[in-house]
């Protein structure tokens, strides 16, 4: 099972539709949190938000997580060692306040396991792929020095 | 000590910094609900939510952060962001408590708007971009990912 994820803020169309299409194409099982109580899908299971427990199960279940490049998205993938595609949302497409979500994609491109798509054919490319490995971030160092700061600034 | 942020991402980045407050007497504000089975709060509030396109929703929102802020009365107030974060820290100013920012890994070409006004009024403020330090006022230290 491929889990979608469009975040708690804004509906994401343009990837959910995109994920609609090539499910049917290829028949893949996908189940998506759309944040879209609008959005009525064909080929794939939707939820507008999934929380808590019914959260986690989707994740453990997962065998590869898509999603919005939101920061929130993407720790939880890394947590559980999931493989990741991630696309970004876009201000001139009215997806986003702003293109921090392209900012994110740029800053994490060349992580193992996370593939950056911004259009249905990258996806249907990634969704695709067989040698797909986890998400792995090399950061223990960067986050201790941070909690290490934040320990000082606290006091 | 009072730490806040949003919901999503914001929140698991304070969760992600919680050792660096081990130990003290914290109380926690989100604009979600959290998962008080996962996350184990001891004395956890549930705020409005509100950004910059929502300007009737920030001013009914005020009154219940002064709410919790009177009733948390902290010493320190930590936030990950966005808007209401920043509501939290303006009162820690006022009231003379220690604040700290930690801008979040999101914005890593510039600062969002809250963090900007954030780099104004926090006593310590961090950023998780190396590029976007200053040398004076917003400090890099490192990052959650």
């Amino acid at each position: 099972m491929i889990f979608a994820i469009a975040g708690t803020q804004l509906p994401f169309p343009r990837l959910m539709n995109a994920l609609d299409a090539i499910a049917g194409r290829h028949g893949l099982d996908i189940l998506a949190q759309t944040a879209d109580p609008g959005f009525s899908a064909v080929n794939i299971r939707t939820e507008v938000f999934l929380r808590g427990a019914a959260f986690d199960n989707a994740m453990a279940q997962a065998r590869m997580i898509v999603a919005h490049a939101g920061i929130g998205a993407i720790m939880t993938a890394a947590e559980l060692r999931k493989p990741m595609i991630i696309m970004p949302r876009r201000a001139d497409l009215g997806e986003h306040r702003n293109d921090h979500q392209l900012a994110t994609a740029n800053r994490f491109a060349d992580v193992p396991g996370l593939t950056v798509v911004h259009d249905e054919a990258a996806l249907e490319k990634a969704l695709l792929a067989r040698d797909v490995v986890p998400v792995s971030f090399t950061n223990q160092g960067r986050v201790t020095s941070l909690i290490s700061a934040v320990a000082e600034a606290v006091g | 000590m009072l730490c806040v942020s949003s919901g999503g991402g914001h929140w698991q980045q304070l969760m992600a910094l919680r050792p660096a407050w081990e130990g003290k007497q914290v109380s926690y504000a989100c604009t979600a609900p959290v998962n008080q089975d996962k996350f184990q709060l001891p004395n956890f509030f549930q705020i409005p939510d509100c950004n910059r396109n929502t300007m009737k929703k920030i001013f009914s929102s005020i009154p219940a952060y002064v709410r919790v802020f009177r009733r948390t009365r902290p010493s320190v107030v930590v936030s990950t962001g966005a808007l209401p974060g920043l509501f939290f820290i303006a009162m820690g100013r006022m009231t003379g408590a220690r604040t700290v920012w930690v801008e979040s890994i999101a914005n890593s070409e510039r600062l969002s708007l809250s963090g900007k006004v954030a780099s104004l009024v926090a006593d310590k403020f961090f950023v998780q971009a190396e590029h976007l330090a200053d040398g004076k006022r917003r400090i890099y230290a490192g990052s959650v990912l």
